[in-house]
């Protein structure tokens, strides 16, 4: 039985957490702090409110918050459409020149992979740079290790076979016994950077961000703070790929046109 | 059958296994001018988003939206919880649509979208259960149970698949056990906000 924490306890515990580095969750919404926050006491063995509290002068408890905070479930191709879509839309422009990446917040691998799986196919791999971000330095880690949870390896074949004609999928894993993982070598363009979009102060500007399914975790007010200050690092005539039941906020629609409304593929004008 | 003389702020509703017919037989014979939002939460392959929505519009006498996350709750809409993705009713009456982990194999899950609209709206919280192979939907009802809203359950005998139903009847005694031309009859009887 996990610990029932009330609308008091959470925003004593945000506040807490928002002290250190990597741990400002001050801006995601009630319902979410409340199932996520219940989540970690669980993952964590943490049976009280203060316990949770005293602990976290400890990095490693703070760093096992970074990692459960984040819903590091999804799957490989989630939403064949988008990929589709944006083989389609922006794959073509890839061809032209140097592009830059941006996984502002990269809640578990898959996105990255899926990404890097269809550049190969479509013999693009050379022609992109990828940043992608996670808060926890454990899963970032994982991540650039190429780690991917065994369970969903079916799933992650059929949204695959969804999209692709090509029957190529295990040729980008190593099988071991009871696990996969991505081959490191489809990896060297790639910077894993253990740091949380909130605490992100960078100078980078990028040609494409992909931020798909995690604002929807933000408050509406956080969530439209939080895209302003994304895109703020997307080129002129750059791509946002946002998740395909999010919807650009009123103040950003200027800036952008859709490439593809059903998907939430837009355009940064220039 | 009786009609509660309550002003709710939403009716949730959730079905698996059989429930497309009876969600669709309840739409096609609800009130146009039904007066609150109606949230549905039907178990669906979550590789295809969709086909659900359109196919529930054909008879709807009330229009069946997918929301985007953050969108409000309206009077006279239906919501359906998109494919892939759970969603929970907020306190400020908007949803909320997440990527969290399968919960009871399922996402959309049922028991998310009755527990969320039992914290957010209590009492004023109506939630029907209807037929269904699993037990998603039994603790979230319950929870709308134990904040004293209104709980429905579909009769099992008239259910394709009963264990969703049973489920429930096995954790709360809700305030009521009807065919589903019965739940039409309460809707079309409730109040407005």
């Amino acid at each position: 039985m996990g610990v029932s924490l009330s609308i008091n306890d959470i925003k004593s515990v945000t506040n807490d957490m928002a002290r250190y580095k990597n741990l400002d969750y001050a801006g995601h919404s009630f319902s979410f702090l409340k199932r996520r926050l219940s989540h970690v006491f669980l993952q964590l063995k943490v049976k009280r409110l203060n316990q949770f509290s005293e602990r976290l002068s400890e990095e490693s408890f703070r760093e096992g918050i970074r990692y459960h905070m984040a819903v590091n479930v999804t799957e490989m191709f989630r939403d064949p459409g988008f990929w589709r879509s944006l083989r389609q839309t922006v794959f073509p422009l890839l061809k032209e020149k140097q592009w830059s990446v941006w996984f502002p917040d990269t809640p578990s691998g898959e996105e990255v992979y899926s990404f890097i799986i269809l550049l190969a196919e479509d013999g693009l791999l050379e022609n992109v740079k990828i940043f992608s971000q996670h808060a926890s330095e454990t899963k970032c880690k994982e991540i650039a290790d190429g780690f991917i949870d065994h369970k969903n390896a079916e799933l992650n074949y059929n949204n695959y076979k969804r999209l692709e004609e090509a029957d190529k999928f295990e040729e980008y894993f190593l099988e071991g016994p009871g696990s996969w993982t991505f081959k490191k070598d489809l990896l060297v363009n790639c910077n894993f950077i253990a740091r949380s979009v909130v605490d992100s102060e960078i100078d980078e500007s990028f040609d494409f961000i992909v931020f798909r399914n995690t604002c929807i975790n933000y408050t509406s007010q956080s969530r439209e703070e939080m895209l302003e200050k994304i895109v703020s690092h997307l080129n002129p005539g750059g791509f946002l790929a946002l998740g395909v039941k999010e919807a650009l906020p009123s103040s950003l629609e200027s800036q952008f046109k859709p490439v593809d409304q059903k998907e939430s593929i837009y355009k940064k004008l220039c | 059958m009786e009609v509660p003389d309550r002003n709710f702020k939403v009716v949730v509703i959730g079905g698996s296994a059989g429930s497309f017919l009876v969600v669709s037989k309840i739409l096609s014979q609800l009130d146009p001018e039904f007066p609150l939002p109606l949230v549905l939460c039907l178990h669906r392959l979550k590789h295809v988003r969709s086909g659900l929505v359109e196919g529930l519009n054909m008879k709807s006498k009330i229009p069946v939206v997918e929301p985007y996350d953050k969108d409000k709750l309206k009077p006279g809409v239906a919501m359906l919880a998109p494919s892939n993705y759970h969603l929970f009713v907020e306190f400020d009456s908007s949803v909320s649509l997440s990527t969290e982990e399968v919960h009871n194999h399922s996402r959309p899950s049922i028991d998310h979208a009755f527990s969320s609209a039992a914290y957010s709206f209590r009492e004023k919280t109506m939630g029907i259960i209807l037929t269904g192979a699993n037990k998603d939907g039994a603790k979230g009802m319950k929870s709308i149970h134990d904040k004293k809203g209104y709980t429905i359950v579909q009769k099992p005998s008239t259910c394709d698949v009963d264990a969703m139903p049973q489920s429930a009847l096995k954790l709360f005694e809700p305030d009521q056990v009807l065919a589903p031309e019965d739940i039409v009859k309460v809707l079309n009887g409730l109040a407005g906000l």
